[in-house]
């Protein structure tokens, strides 16, 4: 065995901190800089809406703003009188008569949801504690063996 | 952005100088060459929009390498996030594959001269290199970024003994590495 083996690992530690701090540098891949180039070069071409806001030319970053703060003030302005006006009435019965077509759906989501509610009740708190136990362990399963099967499948990759 | 770029050329001569740290730190990190240069270029992306702020600046190193540091985490996270749940009690496997790396490294060539300052920082970055992340990111976060095991194991978000064992084991990895090659070890 080889009699450095036993040195303390404080010395080690120093030493192999010395040797990595003393590491040059990589070079880097030759393709870095025409690939940061040619993606600012995309960023540039792009056009202006397409870009986050910040990047937007600042005469459409003041028109968004104002034209954002006028619409937000409209809708405030409506839900706060819209009951002063006769016809809101009149729009949300225009309204009722559009939707009417989707009315036996509505009934039969409110009947369900009403059948659902009895089952419930009449199930017990054990029961409905059970089953939701049983989905949380059939859900953790399921991750679990995905997990197992990646981690096997990528495993040098990972690592 | 506003529709040019702003100095090509400057920021150009701005990437010259700093590719090769930013590249190296993320190398170490990731451990892969073909993440290292897409992280590489994130960081410079996200230079550019504050180059105004970054080319005058004296800690532009400093920042580079944080900026570094956070996206190789940050990809190396992405990674981990699936299988994370087992890997804090797979110490077993983590002793296993400890020794399989040792023995699984190219044989150096024991008849050969004396090995050169050169030689021995090759051999070093390269046990570096195969160094499974998790002994490998605590490490190059150690001696690399000096940060302590707290702030190491609040970064990864793994408990303090996991760093310490993880960052131990790693030591003696490259030990054993740089054992098998005597003048590497002594010089």
């Amino acid at each position: 065995m080889n009699p450095r083996d036993s040195r303390p690992d404080a010395i080690w530690e120093t030493r192999l901190d010395r040797e990595l701090k003393g590491l040059p540098d990589r070079a880097a891949p030759h393709t870095l800089i025409p690939r940061v180039m040619a993606a600012l070069q995309a960023r540039v071409c792009a056009p202006w809406y397409r870009r986050p806001w910040w990047d937007w030319p600042p005469a459409l970053k003041i028109a968004s703003l104002l034209g954002v703060s006028g619409l937000l003030g409209l809708a405030t302005w409506l839900v706060m009188h819209c009951s002063e006006y006769p016809w809101t009435a009149a729009a949300a019965g225009e309204l009722k008569t559009w939707l009417a077509p989707l009315s036996p759906v509505w009934a039969l989501l409110t009947s369900l949801a009403g059948a659902l509610a009895l089952v419930f009740k009449g199930m017990g708190s054990w029961i409905l504690l059970g089953a939701s136990g049983l989905c949380a362990i059939l859900y953790l399963s399921c991750v679990a063996l995905g997990t197992a099967v990646y981690r096997v499948a990528s495993y040098r990759r990972i690592r | 952005m506003t529709g040019r770029m702003s100095d090509p050329l400057q920021f150009e001569a701005f990437m010259r100088n700093y590719q090769d740290m930013v590249f190296t730190a993320a190398l170490r990190l990731v451990g892969n060459e073909a993440d290292a240069e897409d992280i590489a270029q994130d960081v410079f992306l996200k230079a550019y929009t504050h180059f105004d702020q970054l080319r005058h600046s004296p800690t532009v190193g400093g920042w580079l390498k944080t900026v570094t540091r956070n996206l190789s985490l940050n990809h190396l996270t992405r990674y981990r996030a699936r299988w994370r749940f087992f890997s804090e009690c797979d110490d077993q496997g983590d002793r296993g594959e400890h020794h399989d790396f040792a023995a699984n490294l190219p044989a150096p060539d024991m008849s050969t001269q004396a090995v050169d300052a050169a030689d021995r920082r090759n051999l070093l970055e390269s046990a570096l290199q195969k160094l499974p992340a998790a002994q490998r990111v605590p490490l190059v976060l150690y001696h690399f970024d000096n940060l302590s095991y707290e702030e190491i194991a609040s970064r990864l978000r793994v408990s303090l003994g996991k760093v310490k064992t993880d960052i131990h084991r790693g030591r003696e990895a490259l030990r054993q590495r740089l054992m098998r090659n005597p003048e590497a070890a002594t010089a």
